[in-house]
């Protein structure tokens, strides 16, 4: 029964953490109706961002350079957004459901292939954020995942606020349900989409930048975030931010309980990716509305 | 036969003859590394005018389709291995074994849109990855799978030139010819308004699932002839940024345009290839042209200068209706 | 109409123009050559390599004439008469390939050529190193090793990192002749192959995997996990093991891949930690090691009084620990080099220059490049000449004293390798310096770690258990 415990909460903290990343991905998704193909590098960048800025300015304790790195990485999003994701709405792009797929992929091919030549291959750590593990319950954690996955908890918390009480998460859910209503009522809905496409990759680069301590920054380690934050939007629903949630907490359970529990432990850390993606595939053939299926937020 | 001198007055033609002629007397002039880079353009070539032929023409952008290519190479290798098959029957298993997961994979995705096509493709192509990788018991894995040359007593590269030569152009030919014929009428009905080709009496599910079918055996085909050229195989050759390489070659050349595709493709890989010394930074500015080109010349950056510099193209066509010959650029 | 046609063909035109001038290679000939390299006969026909002079800049090139095999064996074996004698490098400089090795490779490498050169050169010559970056997957091997010797004109080959990229990278130097020196690459059938052209100075896998198989033995530990990378080495390496261990009469073990690129290790560290093991090893190159040391660590898994931790070879680097920090202490590892206190002039020259050099601690694959390229050069010295036959005979006959010692290789075509030996001794250093070391300190560095096995070189306690 404790090790049934042990994996559980290993897989709930990272369940967390996933949930921040993937929840950027939805926003994404909900207010501009396209898949981010870039999000893994937008979290690569978070972690090149907090590491850099850390050799820079050394005496800083690392945590107060998180939301630094976020907004750094989401000015770069603007700009992106602006040049090449707006004229998608003004009707200047053809066939724009394609457009978006490739502009986004070409993104990630070009941010991935830049952070390689400015950057080389070699992996880098940012000193952590507390040294040492923490007893929880049955288990051992490492206290700078338990950081990680607190403050992950702690901004999904702010941004439901925000989505759910300020101006700003109502003119978003607004856009999100019809951009024309929206217009009308006054909601730039260009303004809307740079706002929530940098948002969107804030929040992946924050994810970056909380677990760049943990596993260490190469310029391709946000290929498996990425695709995983992909299986977790379609499970949880795009464009759902519940659904994002609950879809990072079932993805880091089945990771955890899939490598715990696979029949064979010599396969077992070896299909870790597989077990999310099989679900992912089911779930697109079988209810690819997912668990939360709404369009709106 | 003057439909076919007539055919051969298009420009488009007269290059195709001319690139055809290029080909083949390449060996002549070519050095063996040389040689060897041009086989593996023309490799990426097959796979980029197919991919071309599937997203530009046929509107699915699929991401598996270096999935149907290793499919093709793994079942060939190992039916050649295990069952003793003889080569060409091997090549053949493997281009029919790609074929069916083609089949497959287009009767799952028929109601996708782009979206959830491009996810659900990439799950399945990482899971084949995956999947192959791990059951190294079978595949050897990333130890490679060892596959006999497709020319055993030969020390010199100029046959399996010609193979893979050979095969870029039957593979065009017949692309052109699906395109000609009423399977690329039905095609592009179903590309511009699905809804209304059903309406109109096409059967949309059967083209859909064909055009599927037909170009991950054409991906397969290459696949188990390319693989058998380079005599070893892991399941690196169907990493997600293999795909994307050939993607930005089919979109750089020009993804509605099978043939620009296959040209963009070999350029590519030529030009990779002479500047390596840039390293990583070769591949900086190739994504740097794929974003670029995407934004401002979506038919493809070579279909535009080529365009541009024989004033054809639609814009050329409207430049001309309007003002009877003069053109706005000075030209 | 026509002015497109004009254009169009205009355009043909140039382009078959600028691919022939690139490209161009001269027909058959029918000439007297001063021959430098022998490259491929075919036949009636034979493609060579020649010196020509160019505006009075010595320059080589390739020409295929028509010489009967006869007349070819006639053809004297020239001296060069180029300024340069080439020689080539290959090993992972990007991903997927291990880059770090790679890199360290090629700087040694460098800087054994900036050695040679400054003592004069070699048959009074400067010499030039080329190095291609395989990126560790074999079809590059394959392509750099083609175009080094084809296009770069190179006359031996040194390094590789990789076993899965040297095993077809063999292929294409044994199919032009062109002798190599391996350094790191342990697969067994890379000298096992038996062929002419092939030397290696690294330790093959199955020597290389018998001092921690006998280590583990002689410490006494009956259960053991390995955690392997999912990668041509890791199963190779996994299924040595495992083979050895059971004639050793260790048959509880286990074996759990993973892909390279897995980031968290917590799921089956867990699993692991429900019955623990006397000995958990982390088989992964690169950050992979780290991250999976940590991990094992912050559980309370290992390195711990009940199990031990076995880490892979790149825990020799400086990163590891910045990476895993005080979770470091009491990890061991298989090293491959001389042990401090085995360190000749050779080995404290080069360690001391290396780092003044490039900054950093050079590791084990740096020490064999340097050897190997130094072996190389020397051999072609000692030959008298660039022909591949020449230096092949050389380098059986050589004893060299480099920084990992004296080397030798024991078998080849003058002392024929004996039935009872296995094929992987073929041109082979029998007697490369393979150990055990731990680390029983947060920081030190690997010179000043106890070496614990095997006993006759050990520095220390034979296992120092955490507390």
């Amino acid at each position: 029964m404790d090790y049934f415990i042990s994996l559980t909460i290993t897989g709930v903290v990272m369940g967390f953490i996933f949930a921040l990343m993937a929840l950027g991905l939805t926003l994404i998704f909900s207010i501009l109706n396209v898949i981010n193909f870039a999000h893994g590098e937008f979290y690569m960048l978070g972690g090149y961002a907090i590491f850099l800025l850390l050799e820079a300015f050394s005496g800083v304790p690392p945590i107060l350079m998180v939301p630094v790195a976020g907004i750094l990485v989401a000015i770069l999003g603007i700009v992106f957004e602006i040049a090449f994701l707006r004229p998608m709405h003004e009707d200047k792009i053809e066939r724009p459901a394609e457009y978006a797929v490739l502009i986004t992929f070409g993104l990630s091919f070009f941010l991935l292939n830049l952070a390689l030549a400015l950057w080389g291959p070699y992996p880098h750590s940012p000193p952590p954020f507390i040294e040492g593990s923490v007893k929880f319950g049955p288990i051992f954690i490492s206290a700078d995942r338990l950081v990680a996955s607190g403050m992950s908890l702690l901004l999904l918390a702010l941004l439901l606020l925000i989505i759910n009480k300020t101006w700003l998460g109502k003119a978003l859910r607004a856009v999100s349900q019809d951009k024309q209503a929206a217009a009308v009522v006054g909601i730039n809905s260009e303004v809307m989409n740079t706002i929530a496409f940098a948002l969107g990759v804030g929040l992946a680069a924050v994810s970056g930048a909380l677990l760049a301590s943990t596993f260490s920054v190469t310029p391709d380690v946000g290929a498996v975030p990425a695709v995983r934050s992909y299986i977790i939007i379609v499970l949880g629903g795009m464009g759902s931010i519940p659904g994002s949630i609950v879809g990072a907490i079932i993805i880091g359970l089945v990771e955890s309980y899939g490598a715990g529990y696979f029949p064979d432990p010599s396969r077992a850390l070896n299909y870790k990716m597989a077990y999310g993606l099989v679900i992912f595939a089911l779930v697109l053939l079988v209810r690819p509305q997912g668990l939360f299926g709404r369009k709106e937020l | 036969m003057s439909k076919i001198t007539n055919a051969l007055r298009q420009p488009i033609a007269l290059a195709a003859l001319g690139g055809l002629v290029l080909i083949l007397i390449l060996p002549l002039f070519v050095q063996s590394y040389w040689l060897h880079v041009l086989i593996t353009a023309y490799f990426y070539a097959i796979l980029a005018s197919s991919w071309a032929l599937l997203a530009g023409y046929g509107g699915q952008f699929s991401f598996a389709h270096m999935a149907f290519m290793a499919i093709g190479a793994y079942v060939g290798g190992l039916v050649a291995i295990h069952l003793n098959v003889p080569l060409i029957a091997s090549i053949l298993i493997g281009t029919l074994a790609a074929g069916l997961a083609g089949l497959i994979i287009g009767a799952l995705t028929l109601r996708f849109k782009a979206t959830y096509l491009a996810l659900f493709t990439i799950a399945f192509s990482e899971i084949l990855r995956i999947t192959i990788r791990a059951e190294a018991q079978i595949t050897r894995g990333d130890r490679g799978l060892k596959l006999t040359p497709l020319f055993p007593d030969s020390i010199s590269r100029v046959p399996d030139y010609y193979v893979l030569a050979g095969l870029l152009i039957l593979c065009l030919a017949f692309m052109y010819w699906l395109i000609q014929s009423r399977v690329g009428l039905f095609l592009r009905a179903i590309r511009e308004d699905e809804v209304a080709a059903a309406a109109r009496g096409v059967d949309v599910v059967r083209y859909k699932v064909l055009v599927f079918v037909l170009t991950s055996m054409i991906a397969g085909i290459a696949g188990a002839v390319f693989a058998n050229y380079v005599t070893i195989i892991t399941p690196n050759i169907m990493v997600l940024p293999q795909m994307g390489l050939v993607i930005a070659m089919a979109i750089i050349g020009g993804v509605e345009s099978l043939i620009a595709a296959a040209i963009g493709a070999i350029l590519i890989q030529i030009s990779l290839e002479l500047l390596r010394e840039f390293g990583a930074w070769r591949m900086v500015i190739f994504g740097a042209l794929l974003i670029v080109t995407l934004r401002f010349a979506s038919s493809g950056l070579l279909t535009t200068i080529f365009n541009r510099i024989f004033k054809l193209g639609p814009k050329a066509e409207l430049r001309k209706g309007t003002d009877g010959g003069a053109t706005d650029d000075g030209t | 109409m026509s002015k497109r046609i004009f254009y169009l063909f205009a355009s043909l035109l140039l382009v078959i123009v600028v691919l022939s001038a690139c490209a161009a290679e001269p027909a058959v000939e029918t000439v007297e050559v001063e021959v430098t390299r022998v490259v491929q006969v075919e036949g009636e026909t034979v493609e060579v390599t020649r010196i020509v002079e160019v505006e009075g800049e010595p320059v080589v090139e390739e020409v295929v004439v028509t010489a009967t095999p006869e007349a070819m064996e006639e053809v004297e074996e020239a001296m060069p008469e180029g300024d340069t004698i080439l020689i080539g490098g290959f090993g992972p400089l990007s991903a997927p390939g291990s880059y770090q090795g790679g890199t360290e490779m090629r700087q040694a490498a460098e800087m054994a050529v900036d050695e040679v050169n400054d003592a004069g050169g070699v048959l009074g010559k400067e010499v030039e190193l080329i190095f291609g970056d395989t990126e560790g997957l074999p079809e590059r091997g394959t392509a750099v090793t083609e175009r080094l010797i084809t296009q770069n004109h190179v006359v031996g080959l040194v390094g590789e990192y990789h076993s899965g990229v040297a095993l077809t990278e063999m292929e294409v130097a044994h199919k032009y002749g062109i002798p190599v020196v391996f350094a790191e690459p342990w697969s067994d059938d890379v000298t096992g192959s038996g062929y002419d052209e092939i030397f290696r100075i690294a330790p093959s896998i199955d020597f290389y995997s018998s001092i921690a198989t006998d280590y583990i033995a002689e410490v006494g530990w009956e259960s053991v996990v390995f955690v392997v990378e999912d990668s041509d080495y890791g199963r190779e390496q996994s299924d040595t093991w495992v083979a050895q261990l059971e004639e050793l009469g260790i048959t509880d073990v286990q074996v759990i891949f993973a892909d390279p690129a897995t980031e968290d290790f917590t799921p089956i560290l867990q699993r692991i930690a429900q019955d623990p093991p006397d000995m958990l090893a982390g088989v992964i190159t690169g950050i992979g090691n780290s991250r999976m040391l940590k991990q094992a660590c912050e559980l309370g898994l290992a390195p711990t009084a009940e199990t031990a931790y076995y880490a892979s070879i790149d825990a020799q680097y400086p990163e590891y620990w910045e990476n895993v920090g005080e979770c470091g202490k009491y990890a061991f590892f298989t090293y491959v080099g001389l042990p401090r206190s085995l360190w000749n002039e050779k080995t404290e020259a080069f360690m001391a220059n290396f780092e003044e050099r490039y900054g950093t601690t050079p590791g084990a694959p740096a020490l064999e490049s340097f050897d190997a390229t130094h072996m190389m050069l020397a051999a072609i010295e000692q030959a008298g000449s660039t022909e591949p036959a020449a230096i092949i005979q050389a380098l059986e006959e050589m004893e060299y004293t480099g920084a990992l010692g004296d080397i030798y290789f024991e078998y080849g075509n003058n002392n024929p390798l004996p039935d009872d030996e296995p094929a992987w001794m073929w041109h082979q250093w029998p007697t490369p310096t393979v150990m055990i070391i731990q680390y029983t300190e947060e920081g030190q560095a690997v010179d000043e770690a106890a070496v614990v096995f095997p006993v006759e070189r050990a520095t220390g306690e034979l296992y120092t258990q955490p507390d």
